[in-house]
């Protein structure tokens, strides 16, 4: 799984994308197996009817909860998920195809 | 006194501007070079930081930080007190032409700014040649302060004040005592402290705020959202109308992140939880931005002065540690910096939708960002609830970045459903600092913009960061005069109202209007049914059985008494009284409701015994009574209307107008009425 995220990564370079590099990644702090964790906004994709069901919402939060992520939050009345999770748990959110956007929780400042 | 600590506050920042635009028009060559180098070291810095390589280093081109702009001639970023880099060279005594021409023409003492020279604080000989700042040693310049002060003394000069950690002062001289100095060898420099006018109002002028007002578009009844580091809620600029709070903020001790809000916890929904940040320099950047999209000042106004603010603080603070997380140096920022994270962002958004409704809040503004994206970063977590908030009526206005990119800007910027802005100089150019690309939708001015800061006190600060505040303060000025105007139809009339500006920088292609308020609000302004008449002419006179007692201004009959002379006496001094020189309608040729304005604006109620109703304008309904539809604020009947349609077209114009009294003359059975604000 966690080759699936290199991948993405390496795949995100190639295609010469510009978003901020995940602040949340190079800040993870050791989960309590000694892999590191980090914070992450999921975003969960619509479906065919054009909104985000609360059984889409779940679906992803129990595959995140199954992998041990440390605390997930659903905001309530959109599609965003903030959870702190490994990698890994985020790998297996991907895998279940239900999500549009996956971002470590970046960094902005003053302009 | 509040007022007058205010006044005292402001005289101060223009002193203080004064300073820092002597420094700027000396420096322009020595600066410029910096510049290029400041800009290659963070580019450099930029290839080769790890974790943050889209923070923009917030110094080039003088962005938002706590050092006033003009003075950053120094290589890094400064603290404000920290003598850190080379003044430039100033001009030689000989040239004292000016000052000493206006001296000679009055006997009243003028204010000077003296510079010491490098002898003057033990860096070597020269008499010309001015104090080094970047070598300048405390002691040295306090012993050259003492000896000043000593020779003020001597000479019955009484006015000296050393400004704190650099080799400046400020004295205030007559004719006589300008030669003293000069003969003091002690300086290098001698220049009048001159005023300069507070630049928010000359940017104001620029993007006509002043035609907005006087069309009533000042952002009454609205609210605008700032998510930024805090408000100080008690500056005079906002005169109590900081009404809703939030703050969102993050421990993450493995980054060195701590939360901001008070009592450490990660969210808060109070107003008291919404205050400015502290631990950085940084944190007045919030009180600047709300001062300008909704400041209200005796000398000069943010863009909608009547508009209430909610304060949403969604930074936390970013301590660096030797061998840990560097994420403020990675952002170019000394340590501890402030920072947001996009889960804090979306939560204080969420936040603003949740009290949309009862705050009508009609804009969002994030002065805040990183990265250069060339594209639309439309996959952003951060979208979802930006749409959401636009589909809600409230636009989400993003800072376009200060990375002097043609064709780049930052994140959240790039999200295609944010309304994206660039700043402009006062003279419609790009500035130098400020990102562009096709993501960008407006540009406003945010070079050298003075709005309000921590301690009532207020500053000059550059950035894309000002520019945002502008159109979000815009936003809340055009909803007030068009209350029923979607909010993608006001952004459309900002978007073809304004100046095209195109960026002339090297490499730069892109053309974006420059908001034109006062255009824009022109465009948007409800076409009232108004007929004006000859103040300075207007009299009471008896035309004769007809019409009886009429008031007129000797082309039209305005109000007709009959036979009630006391009246239409009493009518007339009101109109005198108020200056009203137009009677508008509702629905001529019966109107249904008829109000008067005084240069097209409500008059406010002044003191004196009048007999007017006072309602709540903020809970004004309709009522189905029969056929008929019931003005009411759920306490008193104000009026009956014929149609629905009627009775929303007073709505809009008394929550326009302000209206909050209907006022008469005779009761029962009045003969004239009229409507008062307050």
């Amino acid at each position: 799984m966690l080759k699936h995220l290199l991948i993405i990564v390496v795949a995100a370079a190639l295609a010469g994308c510009t978003q901020p590099e995940p602040a949340g990644l190079a800040a993870d702090t050791a989960g309590d197996n000694g892999v590191q964790t980090g914070r992450y906004v999921l975003t969960v994709a619509e479906d065919e009817a054009g909104g985000v069901s609360s059984e889409r919402m779940q679906a992803v939060v129990k595959v995140l909860q199954s992998h041990d992520a440390k605390s997930v939050e659903v905001l309530e009345g959109l599609p965003t998920i903030i959870v702190t999770a490994t990698p890994g748990a985020i790998a297996a959110a991907e895998e279940t195809g239900l999500l549009l956007a996956v971002q470590a929780d970046g960094l902005s400042a003053p302009q | 006194m509040p007022f007058l600590f205010g006044r005292m506050q402001r005289n101060s920042a223009l002193i203080c501007a004064s300073i820092l635009a002597i420094t700027s028009v000396i420096g322009v060559t020595a600066q410029a070079q910096e510049e290029d180098a400041q800009k290659k070291e963070q580019e450099e810095k930029a290839l080769r930081a790890p974790t943050l390589p889209g923070l923009e280093p917030a110094l080039q081109a003088a962005p938002a930080q706590g050092v006033a702009p003009r003075l950053q001639t120094v290589p890094k970023p400064g603290l404000p007190g920290v003598i850190s880099g080379p003044l430039p060279q100033l001009t030689p005594l000989p040239e004292l032409g000016p000052l000493e021409l206006k001296l000679q023409q009055t006997d009243l003492a003028v204010r000077v700014i003296v510079q010491y020279n490098r002898a003057a604080v033990g860096q070597g000989t020269s008499r010309i040649t001015a104090a080094d700042v970047a070598t300048l040693k405390a002691d040295k310049l306090q012993f050259a302060n003492d000896q000043t002060r000593a020779f003020m003394t001597q000479r019955n000069i009484g006015t000296f004040r050393p400004i704190p950690n650099l080799p400046l002062a400020t004295i205030e001289v007559t004719r006589s005592q300008l030669s003293a100095l000069a003969e003091s060898g002690q300086f290098a420099m001698i220049v009048e402290d001159k005023l300069s006018a507070p630049t928010l109002a000359s940017s104001g002028a620029v993007i006509g705020v002043a035609e907005a007002h006087a069309l009533q578009a000042r952002g009454a009844g609205t609210t605008v959202a700032i998510l930024d580091t805090g408000v100080e809620r008690t500056h005079p600029f906002f005169g109590g109308r900081v009404v809703e709070g939030a703050c969102y903020s993050s421990n993450v001790a493995a980054q060195g992140a701590a939360s901001v809000c008070p009592g450490g916890v990660t969210s808060a929904t109070t107003l008291a939880s919404s205050g400015p940040c502290t631990g950085s320099a940084s944190c007045d950047h919030g009180t600047h931005v709300a001062g300008i999209a909704a400041g209200d000042g005796g000398a000069f106004d943010g863009i909608a002065p009547l508009a209430n603010i909610m304060s949403v603080q969604v930074f936390s603070l970013f301590t660096d540690a030797v061998g840990g997380p560097q994420n403020c140096a990675n952002a170019s920022r000394p340590s501890p910096c402030v920072l947001t994270y996009d889960s804090d962002q979306i939560r204080g958004l969420q936040r603003v939708n949740a009290r949309r409704a009862a705050r009508n809040i009609v804009a969002a503004n994030m002065s805040l960002g990183g990265g250069n994206n060339a594209g639309a970063c439309d996959t952003d977590v951060r979208k979802p609830v930006i749409d959401q908030l636009l589909a809600n009526g409230v636009a989400t206005v993003i800072s376009s970045g200060n990375s002097s990119r043609v064709n780049a800007v930052g994140s959240p910027g790039c999200i295609s459903s944010a309304v994206t802005v660039g700043s402009t100089t006062d003279a419609d150019s790009v500035s130098s600092f400020s990102n562009m690309s096709a993501t960008v939708d407006l540009l406003a001015p945010g070079s050298g913009i003075t709005s309000s800061v921590l301690g009532g006190a207020f500053a000059s600060k550059n950035g894309t960061s000002m520019a945002a505040p502008q159109v979000t303060g815009a936003i809340a000025a055009l909803r007030s005069l068009a209350p029923d105007t979607p909010i993608n139809d006001i952004l459309a009339t900002l978007r073809t109202t304004g100046i095209n500006v195109t960026d002339s920088r090297p490499g730069g292609t892109i053309a974006r209007r420059r908001i034109d308020i006062g255009a824009a609000a022109e465009a948007l302004a409800p076409q009232e049914d108004c007929i004006g008449y000859n103040l300075s002419a207007v009299s009471l006179v008896d035309r004769g059985a007809t019409a009886g007692w009429t008031i007129t201004d000797g082309r039209t009959s305005m109000f007709a008494f009959g036979s009630k002379r006391a009246e239409g006496e009493a009518a007339l001094a009101i109109i005198r009284k108020y200056g009203f020189d137009r009677t508008c309608y509702i629905a001529r040729p019966q109107p249904t409701m008829t109000y008067l304005l005084a240069g097209g604006a409500a008059s406010n109620a002044a003191h004196g015994a009048e007999d007017c109703i006072s309602f709540n304008r903020n809970a004004l309904q309709l009522q189905p009574v029969g056929s008929q539809w019931r003005l009411t604020d759920g306490r008193s009947s104000i009026l009956m209307f014929p149609n629905n349609s009627e009775g929303q077209q007073a709505i809009d114009t008394i929550t326009r107008h302000r209206f909050n009294r209907q006022c008469y003359v005779g009761r029962p059975g009045p003969s004239f009425t009229y409507w008062l604000a307050q």
